[in-house]
């Protein structure tokens, strides 16, 4: 069941660049519309879910506005808002909230919207969620590469250090950790295991990044009973692929 | 009277003993002559003897007749001889002084003294000879009075002629005589002539009691015959005829036994008897050695001389009556052998370590020519300035030349030592055809030729037989075709026709309209170095050895090179050959056969990586080193190198390789050394590693060579690129082997495409990235698009203005390339329209729609104007840096650090007011390094 989701926005070339950026890796396909009548009825049948993001222009478009809430209505299509406050209550005032399916205040976390969408879009959970993978390297071409390698399927998070990597969950929960084993300061073990002692964190499987194949070092770096580990020496294909199958094969469960 | 009869009786009494004296002395003569005699002059001088016999004979019994009867008969008897005498010492002396008197002269004397001899036998009937005939009786002896006759005065003239012909022809001869011998021989006759003479004279003209009774002539010619024979056998007289004959027998180096038919020696000359002293006539059998030697068709070794025993029947009047045994000094011959055979010996040993030299200079050409190869083909894979591309190319193209002249050269050398083999194998025939065709085609077109192919579409297209060697043959004829035709046409046909149940002969013919060969010139074809007319094809290149190696090439398979020629109107060069057939399947035409090759080939070489695969080299030359790592660079394998076989097995106990190449020529220890040191080490990682042999001697032969001594393949020097591909992607694990998708570029991680660049309408990115087979690529395209469109529109609307269609048209064609290889579809279609109108002269739909083709590229242009450099960038807008310092504050306060990392990604399209240069340079950097604090700190203030 594809979703096309229609984000209609005006001046924001920045946000709707990373929205469907974001929402494309969640699987969804995204359009973009200036919040014009016409142009957002030449794609009103292919699209599954409006997203309306607010700029200045709500304030004067309650032709628009309405608009859309008839076109929800009459399609029975979700209709999401995102904005600041003032943004939202003004749109508010001229749809009724049983037609606004969620909302979103600035500033938000893309990962949440995309979630969240992908909630309202029905689809199965496992395969639409995008996921999300924690990187952890100390070398930031490392990190780049992984995450050119990476982003276009999933969602990334690159940190450079173990404690950035813990402070960053605590307030977040990514589906995979991609943790680099030689690090200085706190090298990849002791943040396995600091993050394995964080209550919500210990589900969160941990996957070694190592650049030694030997017998003897991967022996080690298993001892520690990751989810498995990677060797750095491997192509973009190769580790794509482990990266593809972990999430294919293992049973995990989400915090959301 | 009383006294003159009792002086008669008592000289009677003397005279007749002496007559039985002289007849005694010349029956002894005789019998000396007759014994010795081997030549006309002794048979003169017999015959002499003879007739003096007779005449003395007869005189005998005229002194001891009683009757007149008696006297008469004894007269006649003596007469025979004695008609004869003189003309006999004619005769003699003649043949001793070499005076040729003509037949029909001695005829004519003879016969005068045989009219001579009628007249004495008819003494009594007429008055020819004698007259007046009166007997008187004295004592019991007889004795005739008589006066001469006619004849008998002729006689007499005769004999005195004779006499005085004889003495004048002997002074002459004696003065011309230079021989020593010679001239003691004819002096001693000429004194023996003067003896008979002044008897004759005494008898004739002084008469005395003697005289009178006894005729003194008779004793006077016994004498002169003893001094003869005396001179004869004195001075060995003989004549040079005679000399010959004996000297040949005698001294030649033969040495001759001859037997009879019992086996008893009858002759053997000097040179017989030296050998074999013990040699005896009627005695001996002919020596054993010499029998024995001609049963086992041997030699006789005698005193350091080799004679060869030689055996002849001797056969007179069609009977066998003896064996001639001759013994020929072939000593001289057997030397003679001996030293031609040192020769052969020292030539045989010249040629061979000539063709040990070239086996070796094989190898030490090749390396060099291969650094030399390998290392232009990278110069032509990595330049981009095309100067320097164009002279890689002729140095490629030279450098192929030199190859082919060198492999000439050593496939010659190869053929003469006997190593080159036919190593038939399974081969497809349409593919080997396609070789040719596109090896020639493009040399044919260079030089205006027309090249055609007649190939019969029955003929089997897997055959087995060997296909290098005939692939070099049909290339040399091919080539020479081209090469010595200036104008008209290169026919290339074959035929098949089945031959047996698994074989097919195929009938090859090349025919050209070049300058052709003169009949004489045509064996000179095949030898080695010769061209035909050097001076007119000295412009011509090639060492003259192609024909040479093609025909024993075809020698080698069983074939023949079949000529004709006429000059200046061009050749055909053909020859058949047998092949075995694999598949009977008809090889069709062939274009569709080149179709479907190429599509084959296409996928056989797609670019293929191996980034885990980890390889061994070893080779002692850095340079073939080298060369190795360079061609590889784009499978990006892993390559350790080793110097040798030491190094080798160093790093080889330590990791673990995919594939191992091992060159085969290395100082020290060579390649099939160290394979065995490689096999024989225990717990190796490498123990199951498949091992390549390098080699630069790809003779006949190797290849078994190679895997008997345990190697899995071989790779020949110079490398060829493909080759070597080929191996790895047979010998590598299948799991390391990938083979590039279309838009993956080798060097690290994808170039991002600007997402403007995505939103752009007039553009479908993914269609260009398609296009361009990768987003590196594909940026720099619509970089230069960015770049040049406006340009390039423009001119084609002034071409249009101008009233230039065609160049107009060229114009937008290129604005349609560009367009679509950027993956502007629709414009790229609009030029198409637009560029079919231009060739169709259609000005009116030209100039109807042109100015939307333009307006829309240069719109294009424009918008993709934030590619182009940093100077060119786009001018952020105020709105926008806002929006976009706003987004990265509320992101970074949620920690979403990966849509904070998008926005400030999005930035890098744009160039930014002096006064916000610093943060957002502050904020680039802050990313680059992941460091989300400072970008905290950054937009904190």
């Amino acid at each position: 069941m594809a979703s096309n989701i229609l984000i209609i926005s005006h001046g924001a070339a920045f946000m709707t660049n990373a929205l469907v950026n974001s929402l494309h890796k969640a699987g969804f396909v995204a359009g973009v519309s200036e919040p014009d009548i016409k142009v957002i009825g030449q794609k009103r049948k292919e699209t599954d879910i409006y997203l309306l993001y607010a700029g200045d222009f709500v304030f004067d478009s309650a032709d628009i506005l309405v608009y859309l809430k008839d076109v929800c209505a009459e399609d029975e299509k979700p209709f999401c808002i995102v904005g600041y406050d003032k943004e939202l209550t003004e749109i508010k005032d001229t749809i009724p909230a049983k037609f606004i399916s969620r909302e979103f205040k600035r500033p938000f976390d893309m990962k949440d919207l995309t979630a969240a969408l992908s909630v309202l879009a029905e689809a199965d959970e496992e395969r639409r969620k995008g996921r999300h993978i924690l990187l952890v390297d100390d070398d930031p071409t490392f990190l780049k590469m992984m995450q050119d390698w990476l982003s276009m399927k999933y969602n990334i998070t690159s940190v450079r250090s173990g404690m950035q990597a813990i402070t960053y969950i605590a307030t977040h929960k990514p589906d995979l950790i991609l943790l680099d084993y030689d690090m200085p300061i706190t090298p990849g073990p002791q943040v396995m295991e600091m993050i394995r002692s964080e209550h919500n964190a210990t589900e969160i499987p941990i996957i070694f990044l190592t650049g030694k194949s030997d017998k003897e070092s991967v022996m080690t770096v298993m001892a520690l009973k990751p989810q498995g580990y990677l060797l750095k020496t491997m192509s973009k294909e190769e580790i794509v692929e482990a990266v593809d199958h972990f999430f294919e094969t293992k049973k995990w469960k989400s915090a959301n | 009277m009383y006294e003159l009869m009792n002086a008669t009786k008592n000289m009677y009494d003397v005279l007749i003993p002496v007559q039985y004296a002289c007849l005694v002395v010349m029956c002894v003569e005789g019998w000396i002559v007759f014994r010795k005699s081997t030549s006309r002059v002794h048979m003169c001088l017999f015959f002499n003897i003879v007739v003096n016999f007779v005449n003395s004979a007869g005189y005998l019994f005229e002194l001891k007749a009683h009757s007149s009867e008696g006297y008469l008969t004894a007269l006649k008897l003596s007469y025979i001889g004695r008609v004869w005498v003189a003309f006999s010492l004619f005769l003699f002396i003649t043949e001793l002084c070499r005076i040729k008197i003509p037949m029909p002269v001695k005829i004519g004397l003879a016969l005068f003294h045989i009219g001579s001899y009628i007249a004495v036998l008819t003494i009594r009937k007429n008055d020819l000879f004698y007259k007046d005939i009166d007997f008187i009786y004295i004592d019991g002896y007889i004795r005739m009075n008589r006066s001469s006759g006619i004849v008998h005065k002729l006689q007499s003239i005769s004999i005195i002629a004779y006499i005085l012909f004889i003495l004048t022809v002997l002074l002459i001869t004696m003065h011309r005589e230079t021989n020593k011998r010679t001239k003691k021989c004819l002096i001693t006759v000429t004194i023996a002539m003067i003896v008979e003479a002044i008897f004759t004279i005494i008898q004739v003209f002084v008469p005395t009691p003697i005289t009178y009774i006894y005729d003194l002539t008779m004793p006077g010619f016994v004498i002169g015959t003893v001094i003869m024979l005396i001179a004869i056998f004195r001075f060995d007289l003989l004549g040079a005829e005679q000399l010959a004959k004996d000297y040949m027998i005698d001294r030649l180096s033969e040495s001759i036994i001859a037997v009879d038919n019992r086996s008893k020696v009858r002759y053997f000359n000097d040179h017989a008897k030296e050998l074999y002293p013990g040699l005896k006539l009627s005695s001996d059998t002919v020596p054993k050695e010499i029998t024995d030697a001609l049963e086992v068709c041997g030699t006789i070794t005698k005193n350091d001389r080799i004679y060869k025993p030689e055996q002849t029947e001797l056969m007179h009047g069609g009977e066998r009556v003896g064996t001639l045994y001759s013994l020929v000094d072939e000593t001289e011959h057997f030397r003679y052998m001996e030293v031609l055979e040192e020769q052969k010996m020292l030539a045989d040993s010249a040629n061979k370590a000539k063709s040990a030299f070239l086996a070796n200079m094989s190898h030490d050409i090749r390396t060099p020519i291969n650094a030399v190869l390998g290392m232009n083909e990278m110069i032509l894979r990595e330049c981009e300035d095309g100067q320097i591309l164009d002279y890689s190319g002729k140095i490629r193209s030279a450098g192929n030349t030199l190859l082919g002249l060198i492999n000439d050269i050593l496939d010659f050398s190869k053929i003469e030592a006997g190593k080159l083999d036919i190593i038939p194998v399974d081969y497809d025939l349409m593919s080997m055809l396609n070789d040719l065709v596109n090896m020639i085609q493009p040399r044919a077109d260079a030089k205006g030729l027309k090249f055609t192919t007649e190939i019969d579409e029955n003929t089997p297209s897997l055959l087995h037989g060997d296909e290098i060697r005939l692939k070099q043959i049909i290339t040399n004829i091919l080539t020479n075709a081209v090469k010595y035709t200036e104008k008209g046409a290169v026919t290339f046909t074959v035929r098949s026709e089945k031959h047996g149940e698994n074989g097919v002969i195929l009938n090859i013919a090349v025919s050209d309209t070049g300058i052709g060969i003169k009949q004489e010139d045509i064996p000179r074809l095949f030898s080695e170095f010769d061209r035909i007319e050097e001076e007119r094809n000295r412009a011509i290149e090639g060492t003259g050895l192609g024909m040479s190696i093609t025909r024993r090439l075809l020698a080698l398979m069983n074939s023949k090179l079949e000529v004709q020629s006429e000059y200046g109107r061009g050749s055909v060069f053909s020859f058949a050959v047998e092949q075995g057939v694999v598949k009977w399947d008809p090889v069709g035409s062939l274009d569709e056969a080149l179709r479907r090759t190429l599509d084959s080939r296409r996928k056989y070489h797609e670019k293929f990586t191996a980034p885990d695969a980890q390889i061994l080299v070893v080779d002692d030359t850095p340079m073939n080193l080298e060369v190795f790592v360079s061609l590889l660079k784009r499978t990006l394998i892993r390559i350790d190198t080793a110097d040798g076989c030491d190094k080798c097995i160093e790093l080889a106990v330590k990791k673990k390789y995919d594939v191992i190449f091992l060159d085969h020529m290395m100082p020290g220890k060579d390649g099939l050394e160290t394979l065995k040191e490689l096999k024989a080490l225990n717990d190796s990682p490498n123990a199951d590693t498949p091992v390549i042999c390098l080699t630069a001697n790809a003779v006949s032969g190797s290849r078994d060579k190679y895997i008997n001594a345990g190697f899995d393949d071989y790779l020949s020097k110079p490398i060829d690129p493909d080759r070597i591909e080929e191996l790895l992607i047979s010998w590598l694990p299948k799991d390391k082997v990938k083979t590039a998708a279309a838009d993956d570029t080798p060097d690290g991680p994808e170039v991002k495409i600007p997402e403007f660049v995505r939103e752009i309408s007039e553009i479908d990115a993914d269609e260009g990235i398609r296009h361009c087979g990768g987003t590196e690529t594909y940026m720099l395209s619509i970089t230069t698009y960015a770049g040049t469109v406006s340009a390039a529109a423009d001119e084609a609307e002034n071409l249009l203005k101008s009233g230039d269609i065609h160049g107009a048209t060229v114009k937008i064609h290129a604005l349609k390339s560009t367009s679509r290889v950027i993956g502007a579809m629709e414009l790229g279609a609009l030029a198409e329209e637009l560029e079919a109108a231009g060739n169709a002269n259609d000005t009116e739909k030209l100039n109807a729609r042109a100015d939307e083709l333009f307006t829309r590229c240069r719109a294009l242009g424009e918008q993709l104007s934030p590619l182009l450099k940093n100077d060119d960038l786009q001018m952020i807008s105020d709105d926008e840096l806002n929006e976009a310092y706003t987004l990265i504050r509320e992101f970074l306060s949620v920690d979403d650090l990966e849509s904070v990392m998008q926005i400030i990604g999005g930035l890098d399209g744009y160039s930014f007011p002096d006064s916000e240069k610093q943060r957002c340079e502050a904020l680039k950097k802050a990313a680059r390094e992941f460091d989300y604090d400072a970008m905290k700190n950054i937009m904190g203030d």
